[in-house]
């Protein structure tokens, strides 16, 4: 006879397997263990705690129906990011068709502004804490469009090449690379200014 | 014996009757086997700013503050007003907590207690809780600014 | 692909080995190459080493109430379609089974009260309101949550919150 499974120290592949047999304490399990990492990947890219609960949560809902189409080709935790990571994208386009883009955004669009950005020669977080680079980074983050922030977050946190970010993000390889490099350069220069702002 | 139809039709009015009186015993049996209840209800503010310069508002005991900020997210919790009561048997009590809030609790048979919470005149939750386990029932909401209200019912 | 682009993409190992020697060329005489690769590669490690670790500001039994709940409610709206299209023979049963269960109905009633149990707990909310339940064992206590995105009712009135016009 088959030994119960004893959810609280099953691996994740035992509670995926359980769960798709239906068992939902299985389920509960695994969301228990990867709550944090799911909300985290959503406010990372919608900015707001409210929509990155709601967001997080339907994840989760759509998770459990498409449970039958997991094969474990990746492991669990990463399948589940790439639904919340589609969810937020999907989200974040709505809300870009029903606002007015702003004059910062055609520019980023039209491109070519990235070139003109000098260089910044001296790493302005060298030296800082962690929680105070991570306080600059969210602050210049936030000022990023969420097309630059999105391909910043793909590529940095969840370590994609650039044809993966182009599959998620439903765009050309090139159009990628300038997205990311654009976000970089902007990214630099408001670091730069951040510093200077905390010396002055 | 066959009955003839008058006597049938007279047959099936007491029948009829019957069955109204022994529902209505029956609805009468089980309202006097209630069990009686005291309830403690208490009225929260949750919030994550410091303490607002108000004298209604006080700190909430340090023992339901440790409950609510194990279960929820908000950093202090304040006392709005507190209320208790008897719960009679079978009655409806209705304890105001606020202007616009207020809960109305009925104690049912099956040793459940009927919970309405009423804002702005209107039944916006009926729960029914169970007074078999001495647990807590909490109704809670969203409030302004990122803050919460709870409304903590305490049965004994 | 333009040069900056070419930098970058060595800057992430996306380029293939004869590229890369093309580029490390390009770098031995441009300072500004250089420069720019010194920038990309102080920003991509910046970013990377700057990920917060954000906990869902939820318990663990609230979020799940929530998410058992959307289940619950999608596992409807999948079914409701499928018994539209259900075929019609069995609505012929639909009057003898209605009759067994109202038969069933007063059975049900006549038998007395009733043992209490959790199972039998239950809930109503207003149309226009969403709630979620959920039970926390640990601390004893079971919660009726009333999400309200405008919280159109707030039983805290304004003079004890001392809330200022423009908060509202």
């Amino acid at each position: 006879m088959a030994k119960p499974l004893d959810h609280k120290t099953a691996k994740d592949v035992e509670l995926v397997a359980a769960s798709q047999a239906g068992d939902m304490v299985a389920f509960e399990e695994l969301v228990a263990r990867h709550r944090d990492k799911i909300y985290a990947r959503a406010f990372s890219m919608m900015r707001n705690e409210e929509e990155a609960i709601d967001l997080a949560q339907e994840a989760w809902v759509k998770a459990w129906q498409r449970l039958k189409q997991f094969q474990g080709d990746s492991s669990f935790a990463t399948w589940m990011t790439r639904i919340v990571i589609n969810l937020c994208l999907d989200q974040l386009r709505r809300q870009k068709r029903t606002r007015a883009e702003s004059i910062e955004q055609l520019d980023e669009e039209l491109g070519g502004v990235e070139r003109q950005m000098p260089v910044v020669a001296s790493n302005p977080t060298e030296g800082l804490e962690r929680a105070e680079l991570r306080k600059r980074i969210d602050k210049a983050m936030v000022q990023l469009s969420y097309e630059h922030r999105t391909v910043l977050i793909l590529h940095e946190f969840e370590e994609m090449e650039y044809k993966q970010i182009a599959k998620v993000m439903n765009c050309s390889i090139g159009t990628v690379m300038s997205r990311l490099f654009y976000a970089r350069r902007r990214l630099a220069s408001l670091l730069q200014s951040l510093k200077k702002e905390q010396q002055s | 014996m066959r009955l003839k139809p008058k006597s049938s039709r007279m047959f099936l009015r007491a029948l009829l009757i019957l069955m109204v009186v022994s529902a209505w015993g029956w609805q009468v049996a089980t309202a006097t086997a209630a069990p009686e209840a005291k309830v403690q209800a208490i009225l929260v503010w949750g919030t994550d700013e410091i303490k607002p310069d108000n004298k209604s508002l006080k700190q909430l005991d340090g023992k339901l503050h440790e409950k609510l900020a194990k279960v929820f997210k908000w950093q202090h919790y304040f006392e709005v007003s507190r209320k208790s009561s008897d719960l009679p048997a079978g009655k409806s009590q209705g304890l105001k907590l606020s202007e616009e809030c207020s809960v109305e609790i009925k104690v049912l048979p099956e040793n459940v207690a009927e919970v309405k919470l009423i804002g702005k005149g209107k039944t916006l939750v009926t729960r029914r809780h169970s007074l078999a386990k001495a647990e807590a029932l909490v109704l809670a909401g969203d409030d302004r600014n990122n803050n919460a209200w709870f409304v903590v019912l305490n049965f004994n | 692909m333009n040069i900056e682009l070419k930098l970058q993409a060595l800057v992430d190992g996306e380029l293939d080995a004869r590229e890369v020697r093309e580029v490390e060329a390009l770098l031995a005489r441009d300072e500004f190459a250089s420069l720019l690769v010194q920038e990309l590669k102080w920003t991509k490690s910046a970013v990377r080493h700057s990920e917060a670790g954000v906990a869902l500001p939820e318990t663990r039994e609230f979020f799940w109430s929530k998410v058992e709940r959307g289940i619950a409610a999608e596992a409807r709206n999948q079914a409701a379609p499928a018994a539209s299209v259900a075929p019609a023979w069995w609505t012929k049963l639909l009057f003898p089974a209605s009759g067994l269960a109202a038969m069933v109905a007063v059975l049900f009633v006549m038998s007395g009260p009733r043992s209490s149990s959790d199972d039998a707990l239950n809930e109503n909310v207003a149309e226009d309101i969403n709630a979620y339940s959920f039970h926390s064992e640990a601390e004893k206590m079971s919660v009726v949550y009333v999400s309200d995105e405008n919280a159109d009712f707030s039983p805290v009135g304004q003079e004890v919150k001392n809330e200022t016009e423009a908060e509202k």
